[in-house]
């Protein structure tokens, strides 16, 4: 082996991976080489082994795998379809019932606020009365009055009213 | 002008549905062509990984039906030998799990009992040379022999038998040249014995 063997070369050359030109010039060097021609014809060798392997092995029934094959994966698409479509159809209901869910809520939901007054404080914004603890807690109409008229603050009832 | 847009959209839909059904029959021809030209390569790449004809045969519906789900995301056309090899080689992982997990089954024995009487490519090759690479083939790790019947059998360049086992270019040569190595020895121990039979 020298300085110009080049294994993998010799290998593009026993597979017709290379292009003419360098094909010629890997040949004439393996010619040449000793240790070359002898791997090139190892490995030309051993391609034919595996070619005559091949062409050995008795012939598929194609036509009538490939009628299995057909069968089969046309079954595992409309399984799919099915599967998703049961997922669309589990989705949409889901949202649905959410909708359904939070219309029902806010429905029933006269005055979404609450607040008790210990957790109180008067309002001291310097931008007046708007603003409180109280926005965000649950409270009736009534309780959010007399909790107005005893600290003075205008205590929101729904977050829309909180400023 | 309901009616101009009306008259305007059935021919639309009709030519759309045309060109669907015109794309679903050009896909199942091409589907066809594919398994017709490569069933043969796919089904002795999974026998010669699985060493069992009957988990071959349901190896190679598997994977054209994994193919045919897949065809739209096969990129470059002219690897599609590479591509379906790669799917095949992830169902011999998968049905040689689901065989460990059950225990030998009838497939086995009828591998082995095929594998006792003489194949036809054991009778066309003579059959010695082909037990030495029969041998020499399963002595080889499942990676090794993956990686050398690519290159062997199947022809594939090593830019394509790395991206087909997920390895990288350098670890895909090393591996053939390893198991080339092994099968060479086999060989050669071969041609030494003949020799000195004879």
């Amino acid at each position: 082996m020298s300085a110009a063997c080049d294994l993998e070369q010799l290998e593009s050359l026993a597979f017709d991976e290379l292009p003419l030109d360098q094909a010629r010039r890997a040949l004439e060097h393996a010619g040449a080489c000793g240790p070359c021609g002898l791997e090139l014809a190892a490995l030309r060798r051993e391609r034919a082994l595996f070619h005559a392997r091949a062409a050995a092995r008795p012939a598929l029934p194609r036509l009538e795998l490939f009628a299995k094959v057909e069968g089969a994966a046309k079954a595992r698409a409309l399984k799919q379809r099915a599967r998703r479509e049961v997922a669309a159809f589990a989705l949409c209901a889901a949202s649905l019932l959410c909708v359904v869910g939070l219309a029902a809520r806010s429905a029933h939901e006269v005055v979404p606020m609450s607040a008790s007054a210990d957790a109180m404080e008067p309002c001291t914004s310097s931008e007046g009365p708007g603003y409180s603890r109280a926005c965000g807690a649950v409270a009736s109409m009534d309780e959010i009055g007399s909790l107005d008229a005893h600290f003075g603050a205008c205590l929101v009832a729904t977050p829309a009213r909180c400023r | 002008m309901g009616f101009r847009e009306k008259a305007v959209e059935v021919p639309a839909a009709a030519a759309v549905l045309a060109l669907r059904r015109a794309e679903a029959q050009a896909e199942a021809d091409a589907f066809r062509s594919l398994f017709l030209e490569h069933s043969g390569a796919v089904h002795r790449f999974l026998k010669d990984l699985l060493r069992d004809s009957t988990l071959a045969d349901e190896g190679l519906q598997e994977t054209f039906v994994r193919a045919h789900e897949r065809l739209g995301t096969l990129e470059q056309r002219d690897r599609v030998l590479g591509w379906l090899l790669g799917i095949a080689r992830n169902v011999s992982l998968e049905l040689r799990r689901a065989r460990r997990r059950d225990g030998p089954g009838e497939g086995d024995l009828r591998g082995e009992r095929a594998s006792a009487a003489p194949s036809p490519e054991h009778v066309l090759l003579g059959r010695e040379e082909m037990e030495v690479v029969e041998r020499a083939m399963s002595s080889l790790s499942e990676d090794k022999r993956a990686a050398l019947l690519l290159r062997f059998d199947h022809g594939l360049p090593y830019e394509e038998i790395a991206s087909t086992l997920g390895w990288s270019l350098s670890k895909a040569k090393v591996e053939v040249h390893r198991a080339r190595l092994k099968l060479r020895a086999a060989l050669d121990a071969a041609g030494e014995d003949d020799g000195g039979a004879a």
